[in-house]
């Protein structure tokens, strides 16, 4: 039998309140499954815990309950074959672009003339655009070979020019590269127009409330009142 | 117009100073005129006698300061990457802090004579405490976020330590190393002043029991224009070291003495 690439199972998170002894419930209980050569789009609002899941199944929290596969082994800490872009680019600003992509990983020449970054491998962080600035996170996440890319709304911080020209570069590294991917975003477009598969949680504590492919261009616009209602109840 | 407006008063009082000796009512023996005060500053200068003490003063400084780095950086590090070390060693440091160098003196030439060895000592405990917390500090500075991105990338410790940990404390590990300088300068002087046969305390000292007043001042002046000295030097080393991304956003001069002022006296918790 086929395994799949990912696999949760009834994996849920709380987290305690500092202040008292009560628990917030930032996710319900998920399980999905993730095939090899997908490319997840899964929306929520805000707060519904997305980052938090990705947070799981990247290894950096354990989850309260249930667990979480990858490639059939247990995850329990973070690993290279995972490679996970948070919101914001997280560069090392004492790096240059090159040093920051090249942290795990030895191709970041490659990688600079992937991401269209040739002639800026000496600069720092500080003297980069925000779209500069995401493909550098991109090009440090990929520079291990990861088999699994979880993006955490790498675009949301972006001008919506700059975020639709990105889409249209994420998802030819995404061909590129054979990389698995997992976006979130609360972003309805940007779930349809990257994803081949899509999952809509609902508010907080997050729960499946779809999970639906994404064919042809007009599927997915006709999609798009549907999943707001989804999300609206 | 900052640094002028800092030179008004000092050059006030230098002038008070001259127009008192010009009246002729200061008693040289208490206070002498900043004439006889310079020509005795002139004298000792030609004998060479001022240099052989400020080098000798200097050389403590400077080796005892080499080796509360060698010591305070990693442990400071250590500190700041590992809460538990905070834990367990935090209030024994401050403990430890609270002990003025200067009321260590006795202690030191019981233990370790009278030669260059109990000299040294103090001018690493002056030292060494500034170090130690402000690299700490440094290290928890760190935003939490960076050190997430070394824990998804995998980075080993070393590398982590690399580059993330001393670069991104390098700001604060300096401004240890300065304070911690200023400290060691103040404490020589008065080691120097209790057992020794050379270097500026010593002038003072011994100009004190052989009524010299004027070498006196000569002494104290030479303390504090050498210590206003190394400070500068420090802050121009630290302008050349410091990389361009933490120049970028560097915040005014003043500003950032307050920062390092604050720094001088944190919590038990912080250490
Ligand atoms: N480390 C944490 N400790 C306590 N609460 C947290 C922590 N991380 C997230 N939360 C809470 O969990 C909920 C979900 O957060 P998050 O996963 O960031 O949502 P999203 O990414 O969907 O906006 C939020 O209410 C947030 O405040
Ligand atoms: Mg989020």
């Amino acid at each position: 039998m086929p395994s799949a690439l990912l696999e949760l199972r009834q994996v849920s998170k709380r987290f305690r309140r500092d202040d008292e002894e009560n628990t917030l419930e930032a996710l319900g209980e998920v399980s999905f499954t993730v095939q090899k050569g997908e490319f997840l789009s899964i929306i929520g609002p805000s707060g519904c815990g997305k980052s938090t899941l990705l947070r799981i199944i990247a290894g950096l929290i354990t989850p309260s309950t249930g667990e979480c596969l990858h490639n059939g082994q247990l995850v329990s800490k973070p690993s290279l074959e995972r490679g996970l872009v948070f919101q914001d680019p997280r560069l090392f600003p004492w790096l240059t672009v090159r040093e920051n992509i090249g942290l795990a990983g030895n191709r970041s020449e490659e990688l600079l003339e992937t991401m269209d970054l040739q002639g800026f491998g000496d600069a720092l962080p500080h003297d980069l655009s925000g779209g500069m600035a995401s493909r550098v996170a991109l090009a440090r996440a990929l520079a291990p070979r990861p088999n699994l890319l979880l993006l955490d709304e790498p675009l949301a911080n972006l001008d919506q020019k700059l975020r639709s020209k990105l889409q249209g570069e994420l998802r030819g590294i995404w061909k590129k590269e054979g990389v698995t991917c997992i976006l979130v975003t609360h972003d309805i477009e940007e779930a349809l127009a990257l994803g081949t598969r899509l999952l809509v949680l609902s508010k907080r504590p997050g729960r499946i409330l779809r999970d639906t492919p994404l064919m042809c261009l007009e599927d997915r616009e006709a999609l798009k009142p549907q999943v707001l209602a989804w999300m609206e109840g | 117009m900052a640094k002028a407006k800092g030179l008004v008063f000092p050059l006030g009082l230098v002038l008070v100073w001259v127009l008192l000796g010009c009246t002729g009512t200061l008693n040289s023996q208490i206070l002498p005129s900043l004439g006889e005060v310079l020509e005795t500053f002139g004298y000792l200068f030609r004998e060479g006698l001022l240099w052989s003490h400020l080098s000798s003063s200097l050389f403590r400084v400077f080796a005892g300061f080499a080796l509360a780095t060698l010591v305070g950086v990693p442990i400071g590090i250590l500190m700041g990457c590992v809460p538990q070390s905070r834990e367990w060693f935090g209030p024994t440091l401050h403990f430890l802090r609270q002990i003025p160098p200067t009321a260590l003196i006795p202690v030191f030439l019981l233990w370790f004579g009278i030669g260059e060895a109990p000299k040294l000592a103090v001018i690493f405990y002056a030292a060494i405490f500034p170090i130690i917390v402000n690299g700490a500090l440094g290290v928890q500075e760190i935003p939490q976020d960076y050190f997430e991105v070394s824990r998804v990338l995998c980075l080993s410790p070393w590398k982590t330590l690399r580059n993330l940990v001393i670069p991104g404390s390098w700001g604060s590990v300096f401004t240890g190393l300065r304070l911690g300088m200023g400290m060691s300068w103040r404490a020589i002087v008065a080691a120097e002043m209790l057992a020794s046969t050379s270097g500026l305390g010593y002038l003072v000292m011994t100009a004190r029991s052989l009524a010299r007043v004027d070498e006196m001042f000569v002494g104290i002046l030479v303390i504090g224009f050498m210590g206003i000295l190394i400070d500068a030097a420090f802050i121009t080393l630290e302008n050349h070291l410091i990389p361009m991304w933490r120049s970028a956003k560097r915040v005014g001069r003043g500003e950032r003495d307050a920062k390092c002022a604050s720094r001088t006296a944190p919590s038990l918790q912080e250490v």
